[in-house]
């Protein structure tokens, strides 16, 4: 079987991405504008495991005194979402969409990648500045997520 | 027949290959067809499972769910554990409902038009069961004990 890393590169080629590899890791790194702000996409092949996993990064980290509020509200969006889920690293406060494949027993056709990239930076960017006014301060997690899910 | 109409049916018969071949009881919802609810028993302890196939959507999703809702009180803390426990999770995360505490563990394939095999939902079942598996016991500790977020996770990861 072709490689993770060499499909999902033949997969941003052929979709005309421009990215960047990482030296010395199986990883392609790229931006995508989106309605609500700028961010920063990756994508990353795990060949020992036969997994493939896109992530888009919010261009703001969360303060301290904000991560508890960010909390709440990461889990009050990951309930009930279909395709990924957002996380969060608590040391530093960086947030993140992720959407991952198993690709063992599917081969790798490039509607895998694009269903998972596509629903990824769509994602990310309808709840991002409402991530934001948490991450600021400006709005409670109940609230920014009434506002994102109505 | 559409395209659509075989991929439909490819989905729900690489969901049923794999029950019928593992072997595992099942029960769809009454109210609602689409799911099929089992039991697992793991190191753990038992649990139950929904499997949901969206056929217009072409996904399949499996949950396995924590056996109580989590008091009001302990939701920010569990909150944190979930959080802590879904960083780095390559496939399936943990989701808690914070209106009424239910939490479950959740893995997805999203086909879009391509042919799913038995094997494609194995895969993601028995991944779905081997992480909710090993964090089950620290989520409990959390919610209905006195162990703090970082330390139950701690345990399960380090």
């Amino acid at each position: 079987m072709k490689s993770v890393y060499a499909a999902m590169r033949t997969f941003f080629e052929e979709d005309d991405w421009s990215f960047t590899p990482m030296d010395d890791q199986p990883v392609l790194r790229m931006g995508f504008q989106g309605d609500s702000d700028a961010f920063n996409c990756f994508a990353q092949a795990l060949e020992d495991r036969d997994q493939f996993a896109f992530y888009s990064v919010a261009p703001f980290t969360v303060p301290e005194a904000q991560r508890t509020a960010a909390i709440e509200f990461v889990t009050r969006a990951n309930y009930g979402m279909f395709v990924g889920n957002f996380e969060m690293d608590l040391s530093d406060g960086e947030v993140r969409y992720c959407t991952s494949a198993d690709v063992a027993d599917t081969g790798m056709p490039p509607q895998l990648f694009k269903t998972n990239v596509i629903q990824n930076v769509l994602t990310m960017d309808r709840y991002l500045a409402a991530l934001k006014q948490v991450a600021e301060g400006d709005a409670t997690a109940a609230d920014a997520i009434a506002q994102v899910e109505g | 027949m559409d395209d659509q109409d075989i991929n439909e049916s490819k989905i729900q018969d690489a969901v049923m290959a794999f029950l019928d071949n593992s072997e595992w009881p099942h029960m769809p919802l009454p109210k609602n067809p689409d799911w099929l609810r089992m039991v697992h028993n793991g190191d753990s302890g038992q649990w139950q499972c929904y499997l949901q196939v969206r056929e217009a959507q072409e996904q399949f999703f499996f949950f396995s769910m924590v056996a109580m809702y989590i008091p009001e009180a302990k939701r920010p803390a569990v909150a944190e554990f979930l959080t802590r426990a879904n960083y780095g999770l390559v496939i399936g995360n943990f989701e808690m409902d914070y209106n009424d505490g239910e939490v479950r563990f959740k893995t997805y394939f999203d086909a879009q038009g391509f042919p799913i095999t038995r094997k494609a939902v194995e895969v993601h079942v028995f991944a779905n069961l081997a992480t909710f598996d090993r964090y089950n016991a620290g989520l409990m500790s959390v919610a209905f004990g006195d162990v703090s977020p970082a330390d139950a996770i701690a345990l399960i990861e380090d």
